[in-house]
């Protein structure tokens, strides 16, 4: 069998293709040089031979893994998202169940909120009581900011509707503007905590998603 | 199938969890394989399934129908799959897509075909290379197991593969090529072996053998 030539390597790609997806010229080409080349006659049966067979390895494959958990999976994952979604498009009304660093501000400080950064590794208890509520655990910083903001505090004392909602602490950061999420840990009353990890960061839900 | 598909997405947009379940079902193999095909590992597979579908339900809104929804799928969990070995691929990505005269010596030319299509219990030996060949993906480049299983499971033409992998349609036929050749040349030798057992057998025994 002679070496392969320039021709060879300018029609081996072509051995790829499936019908109609050669050029009438590529084909004609093709056509004339396997009349003439042993080598590529043999390099066409090999790749006729093993069309489709990654393919069907691959399904075969895939027949062999049990799914029975599969679409429970997902729809648990699809839940506990949409839950998430509920909560970030509506921090007010959602504030009960959710701690989320972005879509919240100071403006939801009157349902309850505090915010500013997010310590590395902080521990915030949060307790919610029928007459208000208190922080412990807290920051001189976070002191600072209640003192600072009475007449928030205030209006959580009188509408204990509201104070109920209030689960949601930001601790503060130091003095920079870049707010950094770490590990943060709430301790709420009669709510279990679930961290979800999504691409915004971590988000925490004081109630399962799915009542499980 | 295409109908059925279009009639549960179109349920499962309204809200119906149970028609989206059964997109999930009727699709899940067919993503797992294409994970499997570019991840190669089975627990990230699962992952990258379990995220496709997830994505899929996130975006369910922006599915016009224009594509089928299987293409549709495949395709995020395509690229999922790729994001995942993001890395992997930088590092590995051929530098030349050409295909040179040197490309095409290799001593197990024909020796497939022989295999698979001269011998009697092709189909055996076939389902026999099938383990060979998710063990084979491993050691090829990630963008050649890519254009594999979009290729092979995905069944896309040149033209779509173009345009997914955004490269023109030399390139494909070339990286396809390589791919293939690649493959070829893992599985050759084994094919080589358990073809020539095989042919050995059945001349030892009754005169069955095509002609």
């Amino acid at each position: 069998m002679r070496r392969p030539t320039r021709e060879c390597a300018l029609v081996a790609p072509m051995l790829t293709a499936r019908e109609g997806e050669l050029s009438p010229e590529e084909l004609a080409l093709l056509e004339t040089h396997l009349a003439g080349c042993d080598g590529c006659r043999l390099r066409a049966l090999d790749f006729r031979a093993t069309e489709g067979i990654v393919g069907e390895a691959l399904q075969a494959a895939a027949a062999e893994v049990d799914f029975s958990r599969f679409s429970d999976q997902v729809m648990e994952r699809v839940a506990a998202g949409a839950v998430v979604e509920r909560v970030a498009a509506a921090p007010a009304a959602g504030g009960e169940r959710s701690v989320h660093p972005e879509p919240l501000d100071f403006a939801a400080a009157s349902a309850g909120y505090a915010r500013d950064g997010l310590r590395p590794q902080a521990v915030v208890e949060e307790r919610t009581r029928e007459e208000g509520r208190t922080h412990e655990g807290a920051w001189p910083r976070i002191l600072r900011w209640a003192r600072a903001h009475r007449a928030a505090a205030v209006a959580g004392t009188l509408a204990p509707t509201l104070a109920a909602a209030a689960l949601i602490v930001y601790l503060a950061t130091s003095g920079t503007a870049a707010s950094r999420l770490g590990e943060v840990e709430v301790i709420a009353e009669g709510r279990v905590p679930t961290v979800l990890q999504t691409s915004d960061g971590p988000v925490v839900l004081l109630d399962e998603p799915s009542g499980t | 199938m295409q109908a059925d598909d279009l009639a549960l997405v179109s349920r499962a947009k309204s809200g119906d969890a149970e028609a989206f379940r059964a997109l999930v079902v009727r699709h899940q193999r067919k993503v797992y394989a294409v994970a499997l095909g570019i991840v190669k590992d089975p627990d990230l597979a699962w992952d990258v399934s379990q995220e496709t579908f997830v994505r899929v339900h996130q975006h369910l809104d922006d599915f016009k129908g224009d594509a089928a929804f299987s293409t549709w799928t495949m395709r995020i969990a395509h690229h999922l799959a790729i994001d995942v070995l993001r890395k992997e691929r930088a590092g590995t990505r051929d530098a030349l897509e050409d295909v040179r005269e040197a490309d095409l010596e290799a001593a197990s030319d024909g020796v497939l075909a022989a295999a698979l299509d001269a011998n009697p219990q092709r189909g055996v030996l076939r389902r026999e290379l099938h383990g060979k060949i998710t063990e084979a993906l491993g050691r090829i480049p990630v963008a050649h197991r890519e254009i594999l299983v979009l290729r092979e499971v995905e069944g896309l033409s040149y033209e779509e593969l173009a345009k997914e992998l955004g490269i023109p349609k030399g390139t494909v036929m070339s990286r396809l090529f390589h791919a293939r050749k690649k493959m070829q040349a893992l599985l050759g030798e084994y094919a080589e072996r358990v073809g020539g057992d095989r042919d050995r057998e059945e001349e030892a025994g009754p005169p069955a053998r095509r002609s």
